[in-house]
């Protein structure tokens, strides 16, 4: 009996040992409980790093537009963490790819803060003095936000090669964010978050297997439900995102602040339609180079895209912008409905859709299409299509009298036959609508769009 | 999920199994505190020594938290001040020290976890503990302090064994990197110190 009592806590130890240990070998990292919701994505940088080494780096890179020197080093940390690579990946000489999570979680990176900020204003800074052997800290409310220190004791470095002397930033931010995104340390030595520092190193640049387990442990490994942008066009203003995962309705664009301040918050569209592989939306005055993100509907952590780098410059599609003619006829709420468009008439985006404003709220109404151009009285309005008219199905007004539809070129009628958009092809299109108390007729047209194709 | 301290210890009980009390080794497996992470110098003992103005060995006999909010470095810095009472591991002589880390809460609202501080498992009023300072004029926020080396990189607890006190280690990269005897600590640190007076870089 005596045994067995002496025995028993021995096994209990043992076996507790072996787990603990058999564990450390697949999942060394630890968690500290936190996340980061959908409204704390966002990655500012104060950039008050005093000495010359910390902004040294003025070469610009297309994928991280518009930022230079410790801006860029701190962008580049963030991407890493992301769900998949960053544009194309490139950017970082000491690594092949920059984005390697693999999990629901990107981050926007807003360019610059104008202030050190509070504890959760997701914000990178320099912090005077110093702390013993301490290089940086982030603090961390969590689900509110952080914020990163650097200390300005210690030389920084803003690469983007081989670190001369002092500490790289990249490094040191690489790992805040994997404080920020709520990992709390690894035991396997070649994890990122393993993380005791050494100068000259940029060995912390690139999250490993471990650190890519521990993220997506947090926020769940990328999966279908996750829209995912691989590219973007940009002409006339507007800028195409093209992808996948889109909702039908009810996506934002996010852009990065076109100047430095701000609260962190995203420029953001709103209310965007897609076809599922396009989002097309009017580039707002207020966004500038950075990224771009979209959001489909939805609160959960995959809800948000991957990052994808621009310089908000045309990207050289030479589609024609297309052009009203006709003239709409007042309707019962005003001069008349004004048909529109947003995105490219480019048949390989597939991201052009139509709009009309002007209508009176919440009616039914069509949009449709044909060869030739008329001006011809019809009902209470004007028909300036002709030809042979085809139509795009029922449609609803909003509260505020406007309408929208994507048009998909790869699916009938846009697709083939008669009706088929191809390049350098031209269509007309109008919004034909109810409208009983606009007249005698009890319906009205809008004004005409004339679309040039392109590829 | 163990830290990476309590791994190597229970490394070590699992090669000499008879040299722990099993009291002890279950002591420390619920010694689980995971808030700790590292963007800290890397230091071995003869680096953390010839860094440090002094090592204490002693009871954690009081635990406060401050804030400052500073014009240039920004609202709302937290800053937990220890007090430490025992003995100095250089010279021996017993002595009451305040050492200060950045993080911690002042109420249950207001304050922040920093990703560098001990755990608050570490810090507890009456743990015993071999904690490494230096002085700083400005540890941020104009805040003069004896700074905890390395934040959490310098303070080990110790546990008793039945052969007597052990210092935890924190594992490689740290400066105390495997559990120690306390006088294999004592030791060492002697050591260090002699050396480096005979090579004239006595503090």
């Amino acid at each position: 009996m005596k045994y067995f009592n002496a025995a028993l806590p021995c096994f209990a130890l043992g076996f507790a040992s072996l787990l603990l240990l058999s564990t450390s070998e697949t999942r060394a990292f630890s968690l500290n409980g936190g996340s980061l919701g959908l409204t704390q994505r966002d990655v500012r940088v104060f950039n008050n790093f005093t000495n010359p080494e910390a902004n040294d780096n003025q070469t610009p890179h297309p994928q991280f537009p518009g930022a230079q020197g410790a801006v860029m080093a701190i962008w580049k940390s963030a991407v890493e963490w992301g769900s998949m690579p960053h544009g194309d990946g490139t950017g970082d000489p000491t690594q092949p790819v920059l984005g390697s999570g693999g999990a629901n979680f990107d981050f926007s990176f807003q360019g610059e803060a104008t202030e050190v900020g509070g504890i959760d204003d997701n914000i990178h800074s320099v912090i005077s003095g110093s702390n013993g052997g301490v290089l940086a800290f982030t603090e961390l409310p969590i689900s509110n936000g952080w914020r990163t220190r650097y200390y300005d004791v210690w030389t920084w470095e803003d690469g983007p090669g081989a670190i001369a002397v002092g500490y790289d930033i990249q490094s040191a931010a690489t790992f805040a964010h994997g404080s920020a995104l709520g990992i709390a340390q690894s035991s396997d030595p070649n994890a990122t978050m393993r993380g005791i520092i050494t100068p000259t190193s940029t060995s912390l640049r690139s999250i490993e297997a471990d650190d890519i387990a521990a993220i997506q442990t947090i926020y769940g490994v990328a999966g279908p439900s996750k829209p995912v942008i691989n590219g973007i066009v940009i002409a006339n203003g507007q800028i195409t995102v093209l992808g996948s995962g889109f909702d039908p309705s009810g996506n934002e664009v996010w852009f990065t602040q076109a100047s430095a301040g701000g609260d962190g918050t995203p420029v953001k569209v709103t209310d965007l339609e897609s076809n599922g592989d396009s989002v097309a939306a009017m580039i707002p005055a207020n966004a500038g180079p950075g990224d771009v993100l979209v959001r489909r509907n939805g609160t959960s952590f995959g809800s948000l895209s991957n990052a994808w780098p621009t310089d908000l410059m045309d990207t050289g599609n030479t589609c024609p912008t297309p052009v009203s003619y006709c003239t709409a006829q007042a309707n019962s709420v005003g001069p008349g409905a004004q048909i529109g468009s947003v995105g490219l008439a480019s048949l390989s985006v597939n991201g052009f859709s139509l709009t009309c404003t002007g209508l009176p709220a919440n009616v039914p109404g069509i949009f449709f299409y044909g060869d030739a151009q008329t001006n011809t009285p019809f009902g209470d309005g004007t028909q300036c299509v002709s030809l042979t008219i085809r139509r795009l199905g029922v449609r609803f007004a909003d509260g505020a009298g406007a309408v929208s539809q994507t048009l998909d070129f790869a699916s009938p009628p846009l697709d083939s036959g008669g009706g088929a958009a191809f390049p350098g092809g031209t269509k007309n299109f109008q919004f034909w609508y109810r409208d009983v108390a606009g007249g005698p007729s009890g319906f009205n047209l809008s004004d005409g769009l004339s679309v040039n194709f392109c590829n | 999920m163990c830290p990476f301290s309590t791994q190597l210890y229970l490394s070590q009980v699992m090669k000499n199994p008879s040299r722990f009390k099993p009291v002890l080794a279950l002591a420390v497996l619920c010694w689980t505190t995971t808030w700790t992470s590292a963007q800290i110098e890397r230091l071995n003992l003869e680096q953390m020594v010839a860094k440090s103005d002094d090592a204490i060995l002693g009871e954690i006999v009081k635990s406060e938290v401050i804030r400052i909010d500073h014009p240039i470095d920004g609202p709302e810095l937290y800053y937990t001040h220890l007090t430490v009472k025992g003995r100095s591991l250089v010279d021996g002589k017993a002595q009451t020290t305040v050492v200060t880390f950045a993080g911690g809460f002042v109420d249950s609202e207001h304050g922040v976890w920093n990703s560098e501080a001990p755990s608050t498992e570490d810090t507890k009023i009456g743990n015993e503990v071999v904690a490494f300072y230096a002085h700083t004029s400005n540890m941020g926020g104009g805040l003069a302090a004896n700074a905890l080396y390395a934040a959490h990189g310098g303070l080990y607890r110790t546990v008793e064994g039945r052969m007597g006190k052990v210092v935890l280690g924190r594992g490689d990269g740290y400066a105390i990197a495997e559990n120690l005897k306390l006088p294999t600590l004592d030791e060492r640190i002697t050591s260090i110190q002699q050396a480096s007076r005979r090579e004239g870089g006595a503090k």
